[in-house]
């Protein structure tokens, strides 16, 4: 009998050791995947997207982590292609993360969004493309404004400012520059502007022909929608052809990469950046970041830092690691500077997932950002 | 605008020329197609934008990359990869080839970078200006450049005996060898050539290209096309060919449509292999 009620004990506590190591294990950090372009065409992208990432973990792991917890975190390539990344975020499934950061090129998030959304489990994005935002899933965020959120905008602009009255617009032929040229036709037709569309491929190296095509509309202005390196390819054949062309463009044209790229080629560049280095409250991250990594932070490390400053502020607004409340409290809040000065710009969401927050009108001088003006995504 | 358009075709394809050359030149010596010719110019920038990072002058760093690129994607490759493969089918041969490609990018990119970085302008970004014609100082030197190093390789086939060993050669093995030619030390030589050849190529695009692992695949792949189309056993098919490759890019581009630019030279190729199976100047191989 006695033995038996020995052995009871035992049984029972190894079995709340055992639950309740589970649970301090479990109680002592938080996990989080990064799942983003490592190599291939979208390296550059990748790498920025996670060292701002990683920058955000050490220094909330530094100062106590969320709500105690230390974070851990994963890393996985998706080579920069849809069918990959696919695989990728069935992989980070499996590791039962708190959120998922990535991925950026927005062919690969359309091919991998469901995956996460099944699984319920937070995923920021890169991503542009509007497709990905009208698929209803509400667990999903940007971490930028988007092409709609802000071409229509830059189109009044340049009709009315710049005196643009025929639009030529030079994006690549893919899901990012093809959602580009739509948004950016409709709002040229709603502004009165005549808009042609000229497609170039990702990795293109010469655009002899290209070039030779817009001399042939007779315009002064283009709209460069191309990812870094093809935009500073792009500018430098320009500019060796002795083509004083006004070059418009969005944040891969004005992104601390295409200007390293395109060099002074770059110079006179004008355009909307989703985030600048240039903004005083970035400054310090910018500094901290450059000392890092031995380079100025893109939007995509911009932006990979300031998710995780968004999605740490709403653990510690909601008290709790509950997925369900954490989606609910980003959907139905604003983040603002008092709450967590970190994520630089007040910032909500919309129900598709999509940002309400301010962007930039930026120009290149001597080689680096200048803020023209700031603008919210509300005036659209 | 026409005369930039016709600039910058003959400055594309006169790259593309020099890499299918390269690929001509193994094919007449070892009846191999090398597909990891691109990646050899990925490998090629990389080492001459190191020195040039180092602070080594570009003439410098380019000729020393020319040596280290003779020696590596030269002589090693030969001595190491093709030779005790040579006598084994040509299929064990592309694939092996193959291997190497990716074994040479996935390096690059794994031992030094998988990002992007720019090269520095090597002629300046100040075009030349003929009355109102502005020409990019890159696309007159490119040219420039390509055809001294094509009429050099020329006169080398020509009028040396080592160049009219490697004719010898490519036209009958067999009887070279009886005449007591040494294949073995033709075929090194061969690939050391096309070492060079893709050395220089790798200083003439990297500025347009920039650095990256994988910047040498699609011009690897041009390239082939290229010497398809004029002829795989011609080194004048094969300049044929990149200058034509050049030519359709450009100005379908220009004139046809911006989207569907490398299909046109597809349909130039597909046309070619259908009506001329052994290239436009190509000879038929028995």
């Amino acid at each position: 009998m006695f033995r038996k009620f020995m052995l009871v004990v035992l049984l029972v506590t190894l079995g709340l050791v055992l639950i309740g190591g589970g649970a301090i294990a479990q109680d002592d950090t938080v996990t989080f995947g990064i799942v983003c372009e490592l190599s291939g065409s979208g390296a550059n992208h990748g790498a920025q997207w996670r060292n701002g990432i990683l920058l955000a973990f050490d220094e909330i792991n530094n100062a106590g982590g969320i709500l105690g917890r230390q974070i851990e975190y994963f890393t996985v390539d998706t080579e920069s292609r849809p069918p990959v990344s696919v695989a990728a975020m069935q992989y980070a499934v499996t590791r039962s993360p708190f959120a998922v950061f990535g991925t950026i090129y927005s062919s690969s998030t359309i091919a991998n969004m469901q995956i996460l959304e099944e699984a319920g489990i937070i995923q920021f994005v890169g991503s542009t493309a509007t497709t990905i935002y009208e698929q209803g899933n509400y667990n999903i965020f940007a971490t930028s404004p988007i092409n709609r959120n802000v071409f229509p905008w830059l189109v009044r602009w340049m009709a009315s400012d710049l005196g643009v009255s025929k639009l030529v617009m030079v994006y690549t032929n893919d899901e990012m520059g093809s959602d580009g040229r739509d948004i950016m036709s409709e709002a040229a037709e709603r502004y009165g502007v005549e808009f042609e569309g000229i497609a170039i491929q990702t990795g293109q190296a010469d655009f002899a022909g290209e070039i030779a095509r817009i001399q042939g509309m007779g315009v002064d202005t283009i709209f460069l929608y191309g990812h870094e390196e093809e935009n500073a390819r792009f500018m430098i054949q320009l500019r060796t052809l002795g083509i004083d062309l006004k070059v418009v463009g969005y944040s891969p044209l004005l992104s601390s990469l295409a200007l390293s790229l395109g060099g002074e080629a770059m110079e006179g560049v004008m355009g909307a950046a989703t985030w600048s280095y240039a903004y005083p409250p970035i400054k310090d991250f910018a500094d901290k970041y450059q000392l890092l990594y031995g380079e100025v932070p893109s939007h995509d490390a911009m932006k990979g830092y300031v998710a995780m400053y968004t999605l740490k502020t709403a653990i510690e607004q909601v008290g709790s690691f509950d997925e369900e409340l954490v989606r609910t409290w980003l959907h139905e809040n604003t983040i603002t500077t008092d709450m967590e000065p970190r994520v630089f710009l007040d910032t909500s969401y919309r129900e598709d997932g999509t940002v309400d927050r301010d962007f930039f009108l930026v120009k290149i001088e001597n080689g680096e950002q200048v803020i023209v003006q700031v603008i919210s995504t509300k005036e659209e | 605008m026409f005369i930039q358009l016709l600039l910058s075709s003959i400055a594309i394809g006169s790259i593309y020329a020099l890499v299918a050359m390269g690929f001509t030149l193994l094919w007449q010596a070892s009846h191999t197609v090398n597909f990891a010719q691109g990646d050899f110019i990925t490998v090629s920038a990389v080492l001459m934008f190191i020195l040039i990072c180092a602070g080594v002058p570009f003439v410098w760093a380019l000729l020393a990359t020319v040596v280290m690129s003779g020696i590596l994607l030269g002589y090693v490759v030969k001595a190491g990869i093709i030779q005790p493969l040579i006598n084994r089918s040509q299929t064990t041969l592309i694939v092996a080839t193959i291997a190497l490609s990716f074994l040479a990018s996935n390096a690059v990119a794994t031992f030094w970078s998988a990002q992007c970085k720019a090269f520095p302008p090597v002629f300046g970004m100040m075009p030349y200006r003929l009355g109102s014609v502005a020409l990019s100082r890159q696309h007159v030197w490119t040219i420039v450049i390509a055809i001294v190093l094509i009429l050099a390789i020329n006169l080398f086939i020509q009028r040396t005996k080592p160049g009219k060993a490697m004719q010898a050669v490519a036209q009958n093995r067999e009887a070279a060898k009886v005449l007591g030619i040494n294949i073995s030390a033709v075929t090194s030589m061969v690939f050391v050539i096309n070492a060079v050849l893709v050395a220089f190529a790798a200083a003439l695009i990297a500025p347009v290209y920039m650095v990256r692992f994988d910047m040498g695949a699609q011009l690897g792949l041009k390239a082939f096309y290229s010497a398809a189309i004029g002829g795989f056993n011609q080194i004048r098919g094969a300049l044929l060919g990149g200058f034509l490759v050049g030519l359709i890019e450009t100005f379908s581009s220009a004139y046809l449509s911006t989207e569907y630019r490398e299909m046109f030279v597809l349909i130039v190729l597909i046309a070619v292999i259908l009506i001329r199976k052994e290239g436009l100047l190509g000879t038929e191989e028995r």
